[in-house]
């Protein structure tokens, strides 16, 4: 009996032991890489490309692939990622009026690397990074800097970032050799040898906020604000548009665009295995722009492996002031614009997803894999499909001590 | 906006144990953006003239036809 309380006595005392154990000893323990590598194929097709003042095919196959690399380590965390998208645009090769093939390439290589550092016993955390981004006649150089801070009672998030892009819209840097020095706007054949834009750069600071909340066990709702402002070179140089009066004129756009966006969302676990997620996006800019998005994604838990999610969203656009379709826009206007992105028009759009968590140990550092299918239209008939893979693999180096 | 969620959702807690976040734990639960998303959201923001909240404008490219 004696031997029964001191053996009690003992284990009481070595759980409260336990329990008394500073938990920062525990808050940075992480020690892991993440790859994603990721394949997108987009195809479209529509009548309405803004090359060709508003009318015109806009057929074109996107093929881009990329790859992203984490590494966490105790509070630190690096990021890389690089992606390239082959872009075959049936429009694109109208700019001048050698059409010497059904279709003519472009590619868009970008980058972005970043590192984030935990404070505070894992309840801050800060983020920074640089990104880029090269075409023939487009040249981004990006920058950001957000926080995310945690409540103590873990239930509420608050975030906030900023991004910076400067951008050269000027052609040539990557013709006949890699970074040769960009020389000129392109504009449309017919269209060259007056300057119809002085500006070549376009600059852009985007301002996010963001707050979550956990409702109770099975509801969380986030809010989150845009404020953009961009400045410099608005309009796309080789855009035509077709006057009243007959005329032809490079698009022409004011120099700078206010925009603010706030967008609301309710995630649900419904039951055992259904999560909903909700969101609606308004948007509004000095453009005369007002859009407003409505989305729903369901996942349905099959079992712990897989994991089915379909998804529906409705978009709404009310048109910018300076939109004008063919050869309707006002000679007598200082703006005016046909590109169809920019006009007024419903979007539906309809996918699926499928995700997989391998859990037999075969599989190795495979950690999940994702494919997945969105069909999108538009009421002004333009029309695409995207097909996506993602593949991550994940390394923990603790376990492997 | 919160009390009409409040109201719909059933309850609102201030705190929640550590037991009771099995559910807003789930990965899918969270609201960080999906990566597997990431390109269709790409796409809605050449196609389309509006801007999303969370995230704003990815890494620069006019994305035109």
């Amino acid at each position: 009996m004696k031997k029964r309380y001191i053996l009690a006595g003992a284990l009481a005392f070595y759980l409260s032991w336990m329990k008394g154990q500073p938990e920062e000893e525990n808050a940075f323990n992480v020690n892991e890489s993440e790859i994603e590598l990721v394949y997108n194929q987009y195809v479209q097709d529509g009548d309405n490309s803004a090359v060709t003042g508003g009318i015109g095919t806009e057929r074109l196959t996107v093929y881009g692939p990329s790859f992203r690399f984490n590494r966490k380590f105790g509070s630190n965390e690096i990021s890389f990622q690089l992606g390239s998208d082959v872009i075959s645009s049936a429009s694109t090769d109208n700019i001048d009026s050698k059409i010497s093939s059904a279709s003519r390439l472009d590619t868009r290589t970008y980058t972005e690397i970043s590192y984030g550092k935990a404070l505070d016993d894992n309840r801050l955390f800060v983020k920074g990074g640089l990104s880029t981004s090269i075409e023939s006649d487009y040249f981004s150089f990006g920058k950001f800097l957000g926080v995310t801070a945690e409540s103590e009672n873990k239930m509420s998030t608050y975030s906030a970032s900023l991004q910076i892009f400067n951008d050269d819209l000027r052609w040539g840097r990557l013709e006949g050799g890699l970074f040769r020095a960009p020389e000129f706007l392109i504009y449309p054949q017919e269209l060259r040898g007056i300057d119809w834009h002085e500006e070549y750069k376009r600059d852009t600071y985007n301002l996010n906020l963001g707050l979550t909340r956990i409702l109770n066990e099975k509801n969380t709702v986030g809010a989150f604000a845009l404020v953009s402002l961009q400045k410099g070179l608005l309009s796309t140089p080789f855009h035509r548009v077709f006057l009243e009066n007959g005329s032809i004129v490079v698009e022409q756009l004011p120099d700078t665009r206010l925009k603010g966006a706030i967008t609301l969302r309710w995630n649900n676990f419904a039951w055992g295995n259904i999560i909903i997620r909700n969101s609606i996006n308004n948007y509004l800019d000095d453009f005369g722009i007002y859009g407003i998005s409505l989305e729903n994604e369901t996942a349905i838990k099959l079992d712990a492996r897989w994991t089915f999610i379909p998804n529906f969203r409705y978009y709404h656009q009310q048109a910018s002031k300076y939109f004008a379709p063919y050869r309707q826009s006002d000679p007598d206007n200082e703006f005016y614009t046909s590109d169809y992105d920019l006009s007024n028009f419903n979007s539906y759009s309809l996918g699926l997803r499928i995700g997989h968590i391998p859990l037999n140990k075969k599989s190795g550092d495979l950690r999940s894999f994702t494919l997945s299918y969105n069909f999108y239209g538009r009421s002004n008939n333009l029309a695409s499909h995207t097909l996506s893979l993602n593949i991550t693999v994940q390394r923990d180096y603790n376990r492997r001590r | 906006m919160g009390v009409a969620l409040c109201l719909l959702c059933g309850s609102c807690k201030s705190t929640l144990k550590a037991y009771e976040r099995i559910y807003v734990n789930d990965q899918e639960m969270q609201m960080a953006a999906k990566s597997a998303k990431a390109f269709q959201n790409y796409v809605y923001s050449i196609r389309e003239g509006s801007s999303r909240a969370e995230g704003g404008k990815g890494n620069g490219g006019c994305g035109c036809n």
